[in-house]
């Protein structure tokens, strides 16, 4: 079943907006700084902020924003006491820089004027921030002006500088002249696009051109000639770079690696697998931690100590707050299945006692971990009964790292229960029921339509690939379900898989799918046997309702061979008892194991 | 003025004639596809019809099918007798830099001063590569009378294409964005929800305008316009307007009179996936507005075997002439500026 959203509905403490549609005041209301490593973020430093669609790289890049940070702080100038940057939101648009009629230029050609059309984007951004910010300094406008003129060859400039005089007057609107300028050269370079392409002759180009060294730099120096600006960073913040092209990219690249972070720190977002080249433009690499620091907005540890955790929990208690609903603990607002808590707690005790009893193996507490929840899922199996997702704990498991797959089905779950009825003022819980059905809902979302989505966003030659993907997660998810109820398991928890050996480019485009629509996660770990360290893949854990898995935390990993993910990719059934057979073959001291490694 | 007509009474007065009466038109312009209207104006044109020149674009990647092969043949064929010269012109429907490159190269092999007179049969010219070719026409060929013809088919399959390849800007229609202001996503829509869904998804507009096809070329097409677009009408922010179908100029007219008051508010994006006619009414639009940039979502499959059937009604229209205003010169002989940087016009 397809879950449609009700946009409709206003009263939705969960309703997920994207940034660019807040207002700052909205935004600022519904940003939580704790734990989203923001810190890192407002360093003088470049920055790469990589992460998923929907978790929160733009809502902490527009948080940057003078206008959110003028909320926070009170006035602009405490912000910029404080903080020492001056940021300006640039986003990526589609078609806004990528644009097609660049490919007819020269590689040379398209070098200089994409990095020129990178420059008047974030120079347009910057004087409209300022002049928000600052209308009070004519004089100090017009000798930025003034200077920012004269960066650009005299000649060129010339004709531009005249059409602008005819629409703002330098003298009285320095900030707005300076725009307007901005805006005609801007014309200008779309024009030779155009007739670039368009026209039988050779096309000329009739405005400036600029590059970092000879305008960006000194241009940004300029302004720390401004009250209040003068030991204050610029940072250009550059959402969405995964839309630019490689050469564009290799300008970003160029600028990064020249250090200039007194003057101005780019900070740039975007999915990691999706951002293509760190090559430069003349063919150096960019490297962390020398260049350019960086954050994964994507988590992969959820459990209740975790920063993720603290972090969707702040997060929903703030709408909670915001939209002024009755519970404000968010662990009350979603509670877990009342039964199913007692029957654990009763599991956990014996589980305890049999511990006692025998005194090991191991320490207590492992020993509990390790079989309490397994031995749940066993019982309930055995009961024929259905296992619960409800619960905030389980809720924020499920998102797997992602805040907007918290907020959705948050979303979906209030959403239901308005349909049932309730008037939206009154609601201070959604009954586990409600919670179940539509985690359960969405979870299938999850296997079936997203596989549907992802056929169509690919070329058909593709689809073979999405047919395999989808039968790996089939035969992961079933062999994950076998170990989880074998009340014979040592590693019942598993969710999670290395791979040893040399994987074909055919199984690689499958894995590397999987990572992209987020069916994995991936992180590596040092081997063992040391020299080197392994390609980690971690299951969604929005799939355990569907697989019936434990989203809680993941203990042990499989390791599987190249021949074993063919087989995976191909037929679930045999994937299984082959893997199954096998690990009743190995010793149990061989299995890859590591206790709760968060 | 758009004149309709059905097929059989356009052949029973004795077909099309040329543009200029007892004068060959100087080019004719047709995209052979797996369609069967693909042929429908061609083989309605007079017996004493006569074109100096004929192209007949076709799309690479649906060569194989024997449909579209069939159709190019018999394009050729009913041309051949009628023109001094008819050629093939090869695009693609992937590679935008190969669609544009096979255009511009036969549009260029023209002795551009001598077109006055061009018949364009836009019937089953892919979107991108119909915008693209009346931009090099109109561009190079500028004091060319051009001729609109547009077959409308009696009916369309269940589904028309499926999944998407990529979003791009079509060549030539960059548009003029400012880094502060908004998008607005305008899109004249047909039946094709997923693929507006998708340009959604690409562009995240602040604001969509959801055209809707009324009047539409046959009535029946407009229900199931309106029908097909219900869940994307239904989404935030997407606010519905009404265009015609039918004709280039009256939609021009209508966009013309919407856009302007938004071209200095937001970065506007035009998407036009309704009929031909009305891509060019878009397309005048834009010709005169350059801030606007055109849009197109690349479909992944075309139902080939089912995407239309039979053919309803003949279109024609001619294009007004270009402003002179918005003429843009070429000084071939200037180079790129050299301070700052040194960048050389492409070639």
């Amino acid at each position: 079943m397809n879950i449609e959203r009700n946009d409709m509905n206003a009263s939705n403490p969960f309703v997920v907006e994207s940034p660019e549609k807040l207002a700052p005041n909205e935004l600022v209301d519904l940003f939580v700084e704790k734990f989203t490593k923001i810190e890192v973020l407002k360093e003088r430093k470049h920055t790469f902020l990589w992460g998923s669609r929907g978790s929160g790289k733009s809502m902490m890049l527009r948080y940057l924003d003078p206008q959110c940070q003028t909320i926070t702080h009170g006035s602009i100038a405490k912000a910029l006491e404080r903080e020492r940057f001056f940021a300006v939101y640039c986003p990526c648009k589609e078609g806004q820089l990528n644009k097609t009629d660049l490919k007819l230029l020269s590689e040379d050609a398209r070098s200089v004027i994409t990095e020129h059309m990178l420059i008047l984007n974030v120079l347009d951004t910057l004087i409209d921030s300022m002049q928000r910010q600052f209308p009070q300094y004519h004089e100090e406008w017009s000798s930025f002006a003034e200077h920012v003129i004269n960066l650009f060859d005299r000649a060129s400039i010339a004709s531009s500088k005249a059409e602008a005089d005819i629409t703002e007057d330098l003298s009285k609107k320095p900030l707005g002249w300076l725009r307007e300028l901005v805006a005609i050269e801007n014309r200008k370079l779309c024009k030779f696009l155009r007739d670039n392409a368009l026209l039988s002759g050779r096309a000329d180009y009739q405005g400036v051109t600029s590059g970092y060294h000879d305008f960006l730099l000194p241009c940004l120096k300029s302004l720390q000639k401004i009250p209040g600006l003068s030991s204050v960073a610029i940072f250009v913040l550059l959402d969405d770079a995964d839309r630019l092209s490689d050469d564009q990219q290799r300008v970003l690249n160029t600028w990064v690696a020249n250090r200039d972070q007194s003057t101005v720190c780019f900070k740039i977002s975007a999915q990691h697998n999706e951002y293509r080249t760190f090559l430069t433009r003349g063919g150096g690499l960019i490297e962390q931690p020398h260049d350019y620091s960086e954050i994964d907005t994507d988590e992969v540890y959820t459990r209740s100590k975790s920063d993720y955790f603290n972090k969707v929990r702040l997060i929903a208690e703030r709408r909670l707050k915001i939209y002024n609903v009755k519970t404000r603990e968010i662990k009350e607002f979603l509670p877990p299945d009342p039964t199913e808590e007692a029957l654990f707690q009763k599991i956990r005790l014996a589980t305890e006692k049999e511990w006692e009893q025998s005194q090991g193996p191991g320490r207590k507490q492992d020993f509990m971990t390790r079989y309490a929840k397994a031995r749940l899922f066993q019982r309930l199996k055995a009961n024929k009964q259905r296992k619960s997702y409800a619960g905030f704990e389980n809720l924020v498991h499920l998102s797997s790292g992602v805040v907007r797959d918290f907020l959705e089905p948050c979303y979906l779950m209030f959403d239901r229960c308005i349909e049932k009825g309730k008037d939206p003022q009154l609601i201070a819980s959604i009954p586990p029921g409600v919670q179940n059905e539509i985690i359960f809902r969405y979870s299938e979302d999850f296997l079936i339509l997203r596989f549907k989505k992802i056929r169509k966003d690919l070329p058909v030659e593709q689809w073979t690939v999405v047919d395999k993907l989808a039968t790996l997660i089939e035969s992961l998810g079933r062999l994950f379900y076998e170990r989880l109820h074998d009340p014979d398991a040592r590693e019942a928890r598993l969710f999670s898989f290395t791979v040893h050996g040399t994987i074909s480019s055919e199984i690689e485009e499958v894995l590397n799918l999987g990572l992209r629509y987020r069916y994995f996660q991936l992180r590596t770990y040092s081997t063992k046997e040391g020299g080197g360290r392994l390609k980690w893949y971690i299951l969604n854990r929005l799939l355990c309702p569907v697989y019936k898995l434990d989203p809680t935390g993941f203990e042990g990993r499989i390791s599987l061979t190249p021949e074993f993910l063919k087989i995976a990719c191909e037929n679930p059934g045999r994937f299984v008892q082959l893997r199954l057979k096998l690990s009743d073959a190995v010793p149990k001291s061989k299995i890859d194991f590591y206790l709760t490694g968060e | 003025m758009v004149a309709e007509a059905s097929l059989e009474s356009v052949a029973d007065k004795g077909g099309l004639s040329t543009i200029r009466k007892g004068i060959s038109d100087d080019l004719f312009f047709v995209c052979a596809s797996f369609e069967q209207r693909t042929t429908s104006a061609a083989k309605c044109l007079a017996e004493d019809y006569r074109a100096k020149k004929a192209f007949v674009y076709y799309n690479e990647e649906f060569i194989s099918n024997r449909e579209t092969a069939r159709n190019l043949q018999k394009l050729c064929t009913v041309l051949r007798p009628k023109c001094d010269v008819t050629d093939e012109v090869a695009g693609s429907l992937i590679d935008p830099k190969k669609q544009f490159m096979a255009l511009r190269k036969a549009i260029l092999s023209l002795d551009l001063d001598s077109v006055k007179a061009v018949t364009v049969d836009v019937t089953t010219f892919n979107r991108e590569a119909l915008l693209v070719l009346m931009a090099l026409l109109r561009n190079n060929c500028k004091s060319a009378r051009i001729r609109v013809l547009y077959v409308s088919p009696t009916k369309h399959g269940e589904w028309l294409s499926r999944g998407f390849r990529e979003v791009r800007n079509i060549i030539g229609f960059p548009g003029i964005q400012r880094g502060s202001r908004s998008t607005m996503l305008v899109v004249l829509s047909g039946f094709e929800p997923d693929r507006i869904r998708k340009l959604i998804e690409e562009h995240e507009p602040k604001t969509v305008l959801l055209g809707f096809g009324d009047p539409p070329t046959e009535r029946q097409f407009l229900d199931r316009n309106i029908e097909e677009q219900k869940t994307v009408l239904a989404r935030q922010n997407v606010e519905r307007f009404n265009f015609p179908a039918n004709g280039i100029e009256k939609c021009h007219r209508i966009l013309t009179e919407l856009l302007s008051k938004y071209l200095f508010e937001y970065n506007i994006i035009l998407a036009p996936m309704s009929t031909k006619l009305s891509t060019l009414g878009g397309y005048l639009t834009v010709e005169a507005m350059q801030e606007i940039q055109m849009t197109y979502c690349v479909p992944s499959q075309y139902n080939v075997k089912n995407y239309s059937k039979g053919e309803s009604h003949l279109f024609m229209e001619e294009m007004p002439m270009r402003p002179k205003d918005a003429l843009t010169k070429s000084r071939s002989d200037l180079d790129f500026p050299t301070r700052n940087t040194s960048c050389r016009s492409p070639k």
